[in-house]
């Protein structure tokens, strides 16, 4: 490594080895505080060396939740949290700057015990992450084990479900785990706590709690004031949690003046430790007034969130709820430098890049190397239409660059009045090979915002990512913590049942309907009917279990402090979970594109050249090809998506279009339609085994197409031009919620102002061809196989794989070699 | 029916073959011999055969199938060591009935050069036009040489841009003037080769004298067409800053014409094409060069007042 000190930056620059160019410009605040990350992401499906359970949370939470057994059960919740809230140990970084931590100790990771039995039991057995001494941990674990699991939410949910549908959810061809708002999605919504600091919400309640008291109490009696002595309960436990975060905050600012006060000999960072002192104890009581302080507040917020439920997601907008208090300190007062603000910005990453949980092993297999698909969303358009972008996105972009997490990763909201100058940035973040931002296509998923779930434009225009993909605004009626993350289903499944009448070969039993014996087909359009009943029973059977997981959770699993952060809840006094008439779902579509590819072969290869009878295919496939190796050949020439044919192509668009319209016969607790949503995250890889062979060629165990509407690895042969053509016959505001395209690119292409005039004429057709995504690998095949020689050399080299990017050392081999498998889609060689 | 030409390869999304992102058609057949060509397989006139040994499993399918016993039998693979004395096919037996190829399942014997139509080439190149409006891109014909083909190429010229797609004749200027100067009307610009200025050199590495090639290049300026220049680097024949200077004195003195020099460095990726075609290449094992090998030849150019890009 005494080579690469020796070297200038201009050099490393020139090498394109960004994480060692990061690593010599930021700052020695920045430098230190990324080093100092205990990541908390998996590698394949275990936890980093030295990363251990906290068992504070889940002692402190079950305590007070023991002792309040009276009470309700979303009272008990406050008052659980609170106790966490008000006991669990807090610290200071050395050069931090922003405060709240999920655990109590840097490298832990908290355990939720009341979430899943399964997630209990995953722990019990995991030696590596029981911290010491191990014996006695163990054993107060199995004690919390055996206290939480019959009255875990799992638990619950699982008695609505009958067992023979708990075997499908298990599977995890329909639904990847259990219906369980914990585990859901969550927007905040800023504006609201912003406006008001939690001290102003809880003035709110204040009002709602006299006016519900006055009714019940006071008031001639009226049934209709009936539900308000639940109500009552409602208000009265977002209260007490709200009071508990407001607490934990001013701990950090106590902590931070003693140390300041009796232990800090370096005067500058004594001054800093009161500042942050201050800000602590400002917000988020109180509406904060500058940078410092509105990051802090949406940090903080974040966390206590977490120490509520495992929320699956991330989603936010940073730039344009902290972009006014950017512009105010730096451009206009001038009480903060930009190179200060750029710290600020960093660390705010690096601190939600610490955050993790104790999480399900099937989990960690699928997000492999990070804890959540946490995406946030940048740029876009203000609520009047103008361009949103501003200083705190090139700041963000700024940052991300020089901190290299893999999480959170940005999504850019490009629209065609984008200003130039952000652009140049974003540009740049892929050009160094960051694998983010992703591109989102803004009108074409403002439209789609209001065309599937009813938002006016002025709030469609407010839309962030919900979790890798999906828009959905955070305004009062727009935040919900709605979708679930268990909304999935394997697609490629419902080809293989279409052509074994429903039988599963890999779990050899029956599972969806019978269509009929399909080697007596003798025309395309049997085999395609057979395959839309197959996919709608699968939709179908998704929908009912996790409509009554969702509709159930107020009941069965109220979140007060979520609750208590959005304005519409605080009004009507209903949990988070409580249906509004907004729509917020969708279907992920794991391995679809199979499915016209699949469609397409039989279709040329058996009906339409009639080389192959439909007997001959369904033989092969249940040898899962094996001894018809050369018939398979045939099947994996026949034309496939991504070259721009239209044979195949309009197979692929009959299938969005057919399960489009089934969406709108599905809906949701709000009687919103389920739209579907193509994508993949790690899924590809895991869910290798789970699919049989198919007639696109694939075999058992193939690793599946890694996009929501990429062509499989290496089956695009007219390069990516051509990609986009196919991908654009998609219609990408009626046929899906979103669907996500995966496109890499060699860095040497893009070098210089040529390499971004390219760039730049490349996105702006993208655009115009109405597609509503697309993201960047920027990184070519010599730099990742040497990665995967020496992965020690390159601990920071970040890839972008399916809706996320990750660190390409921590992803399995398989995974890997996907990667490098995919058409490096060279320009001109 | 419009006339057939052999092309090996319609490549969108090209961005170094001239302005913006274009689609860059390649056809197959080229009176010159160039000793380092990079596109070996546009050379003959007629369809060839690819044989990839990686892909190859040794089924001997193929063997079975070639009725002039061109095809060697199969042989045992060594791991994934390539036998360097094995090729499939004997050469001198094939006819290039393409039999083989169809027997392969594992894409490991492949045919170079479909016949494609006027029609059917634009009505792919086509396909990416809005790509070539917002890049100021559009098509580039290549080889090959498409002056060999003077009334194909001078049809699809003109029917593309009648489709309003902006062209680039990618040409080694070694044809006859009346053929060069009937493309003017339908070429945005040439992208015109100028391999050395030694004609004895020229003729003993690429097998044709460079008079002519001279002489269109003198004409091209003075009739004012726009001209990029492409110049391949090779080690070892041009590459010699005293040759680029008389390069350099040549170019500027033909004037405005000559809007753009791209330095070519010379690569050898292309060895395995080579080897797929069962041929020797001398340039095997030279080192491809790096842009900032030749960046003094760019300056020497530049001095010269002629804009230059390495690698166009």
């Amino acid at each position: 490594m005494a080579a690469v000190e020796t070297r200038t930056i201009e050099e490393i620059e020139k090498s394109g080895q960004w994480w060692w160019w990061a690593e010599h410009k930021r700052s020695k605040r920045l430098d230190y505080l990324r080093k100092a990350v205990w990541k908390k992401g998996a590698k394949g499906s275990g936890y980093q060396p030295g990363v251990k359970v906290d068992l504070e949370r889940a002692v402190l939470f079950t305590e007070a939740f023991k002792a309040n057994e009276h009470d309700s059960l979303r009272m008990r919740y406050a008052k659980a949290l609170a106790n966490v809230f008000d006991n669990i140990t807090i610290f200071i970084q050395d050069h931090a700057q922003i405060m709240g931590y999920l655990g109590s100790r840097p490298h832990t990771i908290v355990w939720h015990p009341e979430i899943l039995f399964l997630l209990n039991e995953d722990l019990y057995n995991d030696r590596t992450v029981i911290p010491e001494p191990v014996d006695e941990n163990l054993k107060l674990i199995r004690e919390l084990c055996d206290y939480w699991n019959p009255q875990t939410t799992g638990a619950k949910v699982f008695n609505l479900v009958p067992p023979e549908e708990i075997v499908k959810l298990l599977t995890g061809v329909i639904g990847w785990g259990l219906p369980i708002s914990r585990i859901g999605y969550a927007t905040k919504q800023w504006d609201y706590m912003f406006r008001l600091g939690l001290e102003g919400i809880i003035a709110e309640i204040d009002e709602r709690i006299k006016e519900a008291e006055d009714r019940i109490y006071n008031k001639v009696p009226d049934p209709e004031d009936l539900p308000y002595y639940e109500k009552l309960d409602v208000w009265k436990s977002m209260k007490v949690v709200l009071e508990a975060v407001i607490r934990w905050a001013r701990r950090y600012s106590r902590l931070a003046k003693i140390i300041a006060e009796n232990f800090e000999t370096d005067p500058k960072r004594k001054e800093e430790l009161l500042r942050i002192a201050e800000v602590c104890w400002k917000v988020p009581a109180k509406p904060p007034e500058h940078l410092h302080e509105s990051l802090q507040f949406d940090h903080f917020i974040q966390i206590a969130c977490r120490y509520e439920a495992c929320e699956g997601a991330w989603p936010a907008r940073p730039d344009y709820w902290h972009g006014p208090f950017y512009d105010k300190d730096v451009n206009q007062d001038k009480v903060l430098t930009h190179e200060e603000a750029l710290d600020l910005t960093g660390e705010f990453l690096i601190r939600c890049y610490e955050v993790g949980w104790f999480w399900l092993m099937l989990a960690r297999d699928t997000l492999q190397g990070i804890t959540g698909t946490w995406v946030w969303t940048i740029g876009g358009v203000n609520e009047d239409g103008t361009d949103a972008c501003n200083d705190m996105t090139d700041c963000l972009l700024e940052a991300a660059r020089l901190v290299r997490v893999a999480n959170p990763t940005f999504a850019f909201r490009y629209h065609p009045n984008v200003r130039m100058k952000t652009l140049r940035e974003v540009f740049e973040c892929i050009r160094q090979g960051l694998g983010y931002p992703s591109m989102r296509n803004d009108p074409i998923l403002i439209t789609n915002a209001m065309h599937w779930h009813k938002h006016p434009l002025r709030e469609a225009r407010r839309w962030v990512h919900q979790a890798c993909m999906s828009p959905c605004p955070d305004t009062k009626l727009g935040c919900q913590p709605f979708r679930m993350a268990n909304a999935t289903i394997i697609a490629a499944k419902a080809i293989e049942y279409a052509l074994f009448d429903g039988y599963d070969n890999v779990l050899q039993m029956q599972f969806g309907p019978h269509t009929g014996d399909a080697s007596k087909f003798e025309t395309f359009e049997e085999l395609y009917q057979a395959w839309y009943t197959q996919v709608k029973w699968m939709m179908d059977t998704l929908v009912k279990l996790t409509n009554g997981g969702r509709y159930m959770a107020q009941f069965l699993d109220p979140r007060p402090l979520l609750s208590g952060l959005y304005e519409r809840c605080v009004e009507l006094g209903v949990d988070s979970s409580h249906p509004s008439e907004r729509g917020n779902s969708w279907i992920t579509f794991f391995a679809w594109m199979e499915t016209g590819d699949s469609l397409a072969a039989v279709k040329k290869l058996v009906f339409d050249e009639k080389k192959y009878t439909m007997a001959q295919l369904i033989e092969a496939l249940r040898n899962n090809w094996e001894g018809y190796e050369e018939m398979r050949m045939d099947f994996v020439r026949a034309p496939k998506w991504g070259n721009d044919d239209d044979y195949v192509d309009q197979i692929h668009v009959r299938c969005h279009r057919d399960v489009a319209k089934h969406s709108w016969e599905i809906k949701d607790p709000t009687g919103n339609p389920w739209p579907p949503l193509p994508e993949n995250i790690a899924a590809y890889v895991t869910n290798a085994t789970k699919v049989w062979a198919l007639p696109n060629g694939r075999r058992l165990g193939d690793t599946l197409y890694d996009g929501g509407c990429s062509p499989g690895a290496g089956l695009d042969k007219k390069g990516p031009t051509a990609v986009l053509r196919s991908v654009a016959k998609i219609d990408h505001i009626g046929d899906v919620r979103a669907t996500l395209l995966n496109q890499r690119l060699s860095p040497q292409q893009l070098a210089g102002e040529k390499g971004f005039h390219i760039w730049h004429s490349y996105i702006k057709t993208w655009a115009e061809l109405g597609i509503d995504h697309v993201q960047f690998n920027m990184v070519d095949n010599e730099t990742l196989k040497a990665a995967q020689r020496e992965p020690e050399k390159y601990p920071e080299l970040i890839v972008r794989i399916a809706g996320y990017s990750a660190h390409f050392v921590d992803l399995n081999k398989k995974t890997q070699d996907t990667i490098i498998a995919r058409n490096v889609q060279e320009l001109g060689v | 029916m419009s006339q057939q030409v052999l092309i090996t390869n319609i490549q969108r999304y090209s961005i170094n073959d001239g302005p913006g992102i274009r689609t860059t058609v390649f056809v197959k057949g080229c009176r010159l011999n160039c000793a380092w060509c990079h596109n070996p397989e546009c050379i003959h006139f007629y369809p060839e055969i690819y044989w990839k040994p990686s892909l190859c499993r040794q089924c001997g399918m193929c063997f079975d199938s070639c009725a002039r016993g061109a095809i060697q039998p199969p042989i045992a693979l060594r791991g994934d060591e390539e036998d360097e004395h094995y090729y499939k096919i004997d050469l001198t037996r094939c006819d290039h009935c393409m039999k083989c190829v169809e027997a392969c399942f594992y894409g490991a014997l492949v045919r170079v050069g479909e016949p494609k139509t006027v029609e059917e080439i634009l009505d792919e190149v086509e396909r990416d036009m809005p790509f070539y409006i917002n890049s100021g891109g559009g098509m580039t014909l290549t080889g090959g040489e498409p002056t060999a083909f003077p009334e194909f190429t001078r049809e699809l010229l003109r029917g593309a841009k009648e489709r309003g797609i902006h062209n680039c004749l990618d040409t080694s200027g070694f044809c006859e003037w009346e053929i060069l100067d009937s493309m003017r009307p339908y070429t945005d610009i040439f992208l015109y080769d100028i391999k050395c200025l030694s004609g004895k050199q020229h003729l003993l590495r690429t097998g044709v004298n460079n008079s002519p090639i001279l002489a269109n290049l003198r004409r091209l300026a003075e009739v004012g067409a726009d001209v990029i220049v492409r110049i391949p680097v090779i080690p070892g024949f041009n590459d010699s800053p005293e040759h680029m200077e008389q390069v350099a004195r040549f170019l500027a003195g033909l004037g405005p014409s000559i809007i753009q020099v791209d330095l070519l460095p010379f690569h050898n990726w292309c060895q395995d094409k080579y080897r797929w075609l069962g041929r020797e290449w001398e340039y095997r094992d030279v080192e491809s060069l790096a842009a900032s090998e030749i960046a003094d030849l760019q300056d020497i150019l530049e001095e010269q007042g002629l804009a230059t890009t390495i690698g166009g």
